[in-house]
């Protein structure tokens, strides 16, 4: 079982890095980082695709119908292809690191920090996955109850979206990826979406810590990680299989992209094409992923119609469509085809909304569980993480380097949209969802956490550097 | 805006140190307590080895109803109660899989998923077999 569980998804992840290379560099100093780099973004693609390949083969012959591991075979061999294919004659980097971004590196007293804090949160994942090991509530009635269906229900498997379901218009990325593992498996063991839930974990506190490293500094990068690790939701919830933390994922590698599409000064783009790619993923994993999507979409235009960057705003509008388009097109095919109606949209009526935003009281609830929510963040009874954030930020100062201005602006945005967006979705909700946001506000902040982590210490200046 | 006091940036790693080591700390500690906890299997596993011998005598597919008497209180949908019972449902649903499990009984068959014990009855419908443990599986009564 677990010989068969590891080769599909690394097959998945094999898949995923051909597309990721794009981010590796050639320097000695910089390339252990890129490939952790490219590693962790691989998990999220390369379980994207695979996810996709499953919907589709799903739909054109049934999820039990043999040959999809030839066709992902076929599929690998295409995308290492048409990667040899695009790869530039002149062996050049696709972008540029920070300017002595690996020196110096941090003391041991970091590194031992870093490595205890890693021993102490894989030991909680473990934990918490063995004790729990169909997931939390929510991760075995919307998430793994959908993969059963599309791996024990055969021909029947679209019984998976019978409106007598909660969320049965919920996207397909994690019960996809999940099923697709049980079909390579021939059982549906709970191994899988524990691993696909660790690999998804811990890929987004590599993929903040890499990018930082590269981005920033290495002692930034370092306490960006021990901060993510010190948020023992972010653990606990992971090994909850909800989705959740891969959406946080997805989120968190759309801004990287960005900021590594900026730094390549219009040299390709395949970087901003990669974010499309992400941004699509974040979309096929949570209903809040097409929040996500538009708010991207906004921030990035926005900050470029500001600067009057019109033909760039251009330019990055295709890349990014290009990335995009092949999964928004299974998204759409699902919400059109297959899904039911969204419970929360059906809920909505313009007489009703408009009742609902005149309510005052609402405001003052749905702002207390909110600045709840934000306070309670990461809080281990001394401190909690957003505070500790901003106070960080309070002293060592702000520095932003001028080739990160328009991604540090857009991911700000892009944040601020999305949590207006929560908001507003919880001022007009029908009165079920407020009870469902009590429950749930947390794990929509830890969503945004690691984005917000890593986009903190990429204006925060280098303490390092602060040091003098 | 660098700050010139580097003082303010050793407070500022201090504050990180800090947050990380009683964050770990208490990750330590629960780490501990759910450990303790491993030696029972958890809820969802015993409730599909509550319904493993229903399952094998259900159709393969299709749909059942389902009845239990813990209905919660209609009124009060958030009360534990109510969510206790909406759990179990879903905690049924998902052990019969692919079997589609409504909560209502308007099927052929229904699944009687009871807390209490023995003496269990449903106008209109035989009980087909008790399988213990609370949990019948009862056929409607043709006319």
């Amino acid at each position: 079982m677990i010989p068969r569980l590891a080769a599909s998804l690394l097959l998945a992840i094999a898949m995923g890095l051909v597309l990721t290379s794009e981010v590796v560099l050639t320097g000695a100093k910089e390339r252990r980082h890129s490939l952790v780099l490219a590693g962790s973004l691989a998990v999220g693609f390369g379980f994207g695709i695979a996810a996709c390949a499953f919907f589709l083969w799903a739909v054109l012959l049934g999820p039990d119908h043999r040959g999809l591991v030839l066709v992902e075979l076929a599929l690998l061999v295409g995308l290492i292809a048409v990667r040899l294919y695009t790869w530039r004659a002149e062996h050049r980097d696709r972008w540029f690191p920070r300017v002595g971004s690996g020196a110096p590196s941090p003391s041991w007293v970091f590194r031992a920090g870093l490595s205890a804090s890693l021993v102490v949160s894989a030991s909680l994942f473990m934990v918490t996955a063995l004790r729990d090991p169909h997931g939390g509530w929510d991760a075995w009635m919307t998430w793994n109850v959908m993969a059963r269906f599309l791996f024990r229900g055969g021909d029947h498997w679209q019984d998976a979206f019978s409106s007598s379901f909660r969320h049965p218009d919920y996207p397909l990325l994690l019960p996809g990826i999940v099923a697709r593992s049980w079909e390579y498996v021939g059982s549906d063991t709970v191994v899988a979406p524990v691993t696909v839930a660790m690999l998804f974990t811990f890929a987004t506190i590599a993929l903040a810590g890499s990018s930082l490293a590269l981005l920033r500094t290495t002692r930034q990068a370092v306490l960006a990680v021990l901060i993510l690790l010190g948020t023992q939701f972010l653990i606990t919830h992971g090994a909850s299989q909800y989705a959740d933390v891969p959406l946080g994922f997805f989120m968190l590698a759309t801004t990287v992209l960005v900021f590594l599409h900026d730094r390549a000064s219009g040299r390709t783009r395949g970087l901003v094409a990669l974010a499309g790619t992400a941004a699509a993923f974040a979309a096929w994993t949570k209903n809040e992923g097409l929040l996500f999507l538009a708010s991207v979409i906004v921030a990035r235009c926005a900050v470029l119609w500001k600067q009057r960057r019109w033909q760039g705003a251009l330019n990055d509008l295709g890349g990014f469509a290009l990335g995009l388009a092949p999964v928004l097109a299974i998204l759409v095919y699902f919400k059109l085809a297959l899904a039911p109606s969204n419970d929360l949209m059906s809920g909505q009526g313009s007489s009703d909304t408009l009742i609902r935003l005149l309510d005052f009281q609402r405001y003052v609830e749905v702002g207390r569980l909110f600045t709840g929510g934000v306070r309670h963040l990461g809080d281990n009874g001394l401190l909690s993480a957003v505070p500790l954030l901003l106070a960080y930020l309070l002293c060592v100062g702000v520095k932003v380097d001028v080739v990160d201005r328009r991604a540090v602006g857009t991911s700000l945005v892009t944040l601020a949209l999305v949590l207006g967006g929560y908001v507003l979705v919880g001022l007009t909700a029908p009165d079920d969802y407020i009870r469902l946001l009590k429950s749930s506000v947390d794990r929509l902040l830890l969503q945004l956490w690691p984005t917000a982590v890593f986009t903190c210490f990429m204006i925060a200046c280098p303490s390092e550097e602060a040091t003098g | 805006m660098i700050p010139k006091h580097p003082t303010r940036v050793k407070i500022g790693l201090l504050l990180i140190a800090l947050f990380a080591s009683v964050s770990q700390l208490q990750a330590l500690r629960s780490a501990r307590v759910a450990y303790r906890s491993l030696s029972r299997p958890d809820e969802v596993t015993l409730y599909e080895v509550r319904l493993r011998e229903l399952k094998q005598v259900l159709p393969a597919r299709g749909v059942v109803g389902y009845v239990s008497d813990s209905t919660g209180d209609a009124e009060r949908p958030e009360s534990d109660q109510a969510r206790r019972s909406f759990k179990r449902y879903l905690l049924t649903q998902y052990a019969l899989v692919p079997v589609v499990v409504v909560r209502s009984v308007n099927a052929e068959l229904v699944v009687g998923d009871f807390e209490a014990s023995g003496g269990f009855r449903l106008p209109g419908f035989t009980a087909v077999r008790d399988f213990g443990e609370g949990v019948v599986l009862f056929n409607r009564v043709r006319p």
